[in-house]
């Protein structure tokens, strides 16, 4: 049905899920009950963005290893897009997208579980237009988590550097 | 492809100073606020983001090859950065008269963005810088 490949489209392209989903993180930022609140917030949007800096680095790594061939370059299929040209395995948007709504969700639940949404949807988007396999979307996935909890770890070792940064930019009235 | 990323570029702009009123109205953050009336604060968020998305969207089609993800995530930045910059110092201009009360009322308070429900941006950090220096002279 042409309205749902417009649809899917939309929500698979390289930048309408991902956008929306970096507004909801900056939205976060200034967001919390309490300055208590607000600062797990924002401990939560350092944990996403550094974990979306791992999960590019590690899609950036399979990549230079495998050179997975896209979908239609195997198989005749309706492709609703342009023909990226770098390899399939993993799914950069889903590695980006799961590393945005897992590292938000360690931090703060409910947030993280509505990111979870858009995330599901981009990456089942990225397979109806004919750019990626499932399992491309399952190895992106599960880079973008990984990739957010190891930035969950790396917070707790660098700690108090993460706090240090807080307190400065809240003297600055920027948190 | 530049004029794709001045696109972008502006896509970020204008949706981040609809999510900063929209934050503004909601914390009643006075000073970050371009309006006295919370409801035209929200108004402003919905047609701002709303406006833009479907401006980048809708108008033209996205879905051809363009930007990396490193120049996404580098717009994406410079964007947030230059909507604060201007949302601070619109409101800072339009709140002028705001009392500036932190400082010189309450020194002891902890400083951050709670302060701006009470004066704008540049009067914070002119009070901030103004501490200070107070600070440094009488040790």
């Amino acid at each position: 049905m042409p309205i749902i490949d417009r649809f899917m489209r939309l929500v698979g392209n390289d930048y309408f899920i991902l956008t929306g989903m970096a507004l909801v993180v900056f939205t976060l930022w200034f967001s919390g009950r309490d300055p208590e609140h607000r600062e797990r917030n924002q401990r939560a949007v350092w944990c996403a963005l550094i974990g979306v800096g791992f999960a590019c680095a590690v899609v950036a790594i399979c990549n230079a290893f495998y050179d997975r061939p896209r979908p239609f370059d195997r198989y005749e299929v309706e492709l609703l897009f342009y023909r990226p040209t770098d390899p399939s395995f993993p799914s950069n948007t889903a590695a980006t997208a799961f590393a945005f709504a897992s590292g938000i969700w360690l931090g703060n639940r409910t947030v993280g579980w509505l990111l979870l949404l858009p995330a599901f949807l981009a990456s089942f988007a990225r397979v109806f237009i004919g750019v990626h396999y499932p399992f491309d979307i399952l190895g992106g996935a599960l880079a973008g988590i990984s990739a957010s909890l190891g930035a969950l770890l790396v917070l707790r070792i660098f700690e108090p550097f993460p706090t240090w940064v807080l307190k400065t930019m809240r003297k600055l009235y920027l948190a | 492809m530049t004029q794709l990323a001045v696109e972008y570029f502006f896509l970020i702009f204008i949706s981040c100073c609809g999510v900063l009123q929209f934050v503004a109205a909601r914390r009643k953050l006075r000073g970050l606020s371009f309006f006295q009336r919370a409801i035209s604060g929200y108004l402003f968020a919905v047609l701002a983001i709303a406006g833009a998305f479907c401006w980048f969207f809708i108008v033209k089609n996205r879905c051809v090859p363009g930007l990396e993800g490193s120049e996404v995530f580098a717009l994406f930045i410079a964007g947030s950065l230059a909507s604060f910059i201007f949302t601070a110092s619109l409101s800072s201009v339009i709140n002028r008269k705001l009392r500036l009360s932190m400082g010189e009322d309450n020194p002891s308070e902890e400083p951050g963005l709670d302060s701006l429900k009470r004066m704008t941006y540049f009067q914070a950090i002119a009070g901030h810088f103004r501490r200070k220096g107070g600070e440094q002279s009488n040790p």
